[in-house]
């Protein structure tokens, strides 16, 4: 039975409900800092490693700093037309995504939330899905 | 804490010569580095023979590239040593020689920087760290971009000035791989990413920079022309640490780094007359003018559209074309700079001459993480 497949499993989670949104993986220091990608080889704030860092289930949800159109990507970033941002998570940390919206409907501080886009098939049949983003509807 | 340049053996850059940065070509490397030595050494009026180490930064060339360009100028035995650190390399090459002299090792170093676009993959790829997206740095500084549009009120005309100025400066350069005056039509066709046009973003190409940097003593033995030694008063390196979220990391490295030379170097922001920065991107010079000091935080885009970086304005910045115009070849780069603000300060520069120019600053970033920050001081009149 084919399934619905994260593209980086280290990432983001696939829940079960095709609707839900995805959780992203983040790592939880000892010591506070909270960061994406999760990792356990060592806290880039204080160097703790391993256990001392937790890998948490945060909430793709946070408020979008900055977009672009991407005119001519290059082959391993995507197909135009592409939307880019950088996206700051409501648990810290800030990093770069693909949006899947035109720019004419983001606007800057703007909530966004991750989003599952199917992108290819894998060779058990199931579904790989990457994890974008897109501007939270009226609710 | 170690000692500062200052407190160590003086040091002078006594040699510059530099191939064109320009797209690749059929030249070899091994072409394009001997150019540069070859005229580094006639600018200094030195033999080869006399130079007993060398440091060689380049990024895509493989193992050891060094040698196969020194063994055409008759093989002395001097010490070679290759240097890698991304966009930095020639910065650090140029720091590794001033520091072999300072410390006493040597007597004339070479700081060479060389490459050629090739196959090298970025090391980062091999770190089995995942991404969500395959962003580039272009598409981060296009986000930049706009992030700094978004919190000072500033537009697309004021930010495509500075490709603007350094393309005219560039003109003027022989060095340089685009030497064309560009319009403000121009500069903003071609857009590539959000406000990021072909022209906003540094060309990447090949060519060769080559810098000697010598100590006193061998200034006296080998006659070299004391009123042309220009002299290194601070070199720092850094990498980044953990920032607040929402600070940019390459501002608050820059900001810190440059700090720190401004201590060693015993001079302020104020006094500088001429800078060369990291600028692959348009924006990323009025970030560093203001991380530099030379005006406050938010007002990168009222400095440069007063004509106060200009050629003739406070403080020259990038006066050779920087990255977006003269080019980007990567180990180059570093050297590439330190060479142009040596022509500065010896007053050689012709039409693009800063009228007295004393004090000199070079900075560059290494792929987001490191950076290197060197202030030279003009031989007294």
């Amino acid at each position: 039975m084919p399934r619905r497949v994260p593209r980086r499993k280290t990432l983001f989670t696939v829940p079960e409900a095709p609707d839900a949104p995805p959780a992203l993986l983040c790592g939880h220091c000892e010591c506070g800092h909270v960061f994406f990608p999760a990792q356990r080889l060592g806290c880039e704030r204080c160097g703790a490693h391993g256990d001392r860092i937790r890998i948490v289930e945060v909430p793709a949800r946070g408020a979008l700093q900055a977009f672009a159109t991407v005119y001519r990507p290059r082959p391993p970033e995507g197909e135009a037309p592409m939307v880019v941002g950088t996206v700051m998570l409501d648990a810290g940390p800030a990093f770069e995504v693909t949006l899947a919206a035109r720019e004419e409907e983001l606007s800057v501080g703007q909530r966004v939330h991750g989003v599952l886009v199917e992108s290819d098939r894998d060779d058990s049949g199931n579904t790989v899905l990457d994890c974008r983003f897109a501007p939270d509807g009226p609710a | 804490m170690g000692r500062t340049l200052l407190e160590q053996r003086p040091v002078f850059v006594v040699g510059i010569g530099l191939h064109r940065y320009q797209k690749a070509s059929e030249s070899t490397y091994v072409e394009l580095g001997l150019a540069a030595v070859r005229r580094a050494l006639a600018d200094a009026a030195v033999p080869w023979p006399a130079v007993e180490s060398a440091y060689v930064a380049n990024t895509l060339l493989g193992m050891a590239p060094g040698r196969a360009i020194f063994k055409h100028l008759g093989a002395t035995g001097l010490s070679v040593v290759q240097v890698e650190n991304a966009s930095a390399s020639g910065s650090s090459a140029v720091r590794q020689a001033c520091l072999d002299v300072a410390a006493g090792t040597s007597e004339l170093v070479l700081a060479l920087g060389v490459d050629k676009p090739g196959s090298a993959p970025f090391s980062f790829s091999w770190t089995g760290a995942e991404r969500l997206s395959n962003i580039s740095p272009l598409l981060s500084f296009a986000l930049l971009t706009r992030e700094y549009m978004n919190r000072y009120g500033v537009d697309v005309e004021q930010i495509a000035e500075v490709a603007l100025k350094n393309h005219a400066n560039a003109a003027h350069n022989p060095y340089a791989q685009l030497q064309q005056e560009r319009s403000l039509e121009e500069v903003l066709a071609h857009p590539v990413a959000g406000p990021l046009t072909r022209l906003q973003c540094c060309p990447f190409g090949e060519g060769a920079a080559a810098v000697l940097v010598a100590s006193e003593e061998a200034i006296t033995r080998l006659g070299i022309e004391v009123r042309r030694a220009v002299q290194v008063i601070a070199s720092v390196s850094r990498s980044e640490r953990v920032y607040e979220p929402g600070q940019s990391v390459i501002v608050e490295l820059t900001r810190e780094t440059a700090a720190q030379a401004f201590v060693e170097a015993k001079i302020g922001p104020g006094d500088l007359d001429v800078v060369e920065v990291h600028d692959a991107f348009s924006v990323e010079e009025l970030l560093y003018t203001e991380a530099l000091g030379l005006c406050g935080e938010g007002e990168g885009a009222d400095y440069l559209s007063a004509g106060r970086s200009r050629i003739g304005g406070d403080c020259a910045v990038s006066a050779s074309g920087g990255l977006i115009a003269m080019g980007h070849p990567f180990g180059p780069t570093g050297v590439g700079q330190v060479a142009e603000v040596t022509r500065q300060l010896r007053g050689e520069a012709g039409v693009r001459q800063q009228p007295d120019a004393r004090l000199a600053l070079a900075h560059m970033v290494g792929i987001g993480q490191v950076c290197l920050v060197h202030v030279l001081r003009a031989p007294s009149a």
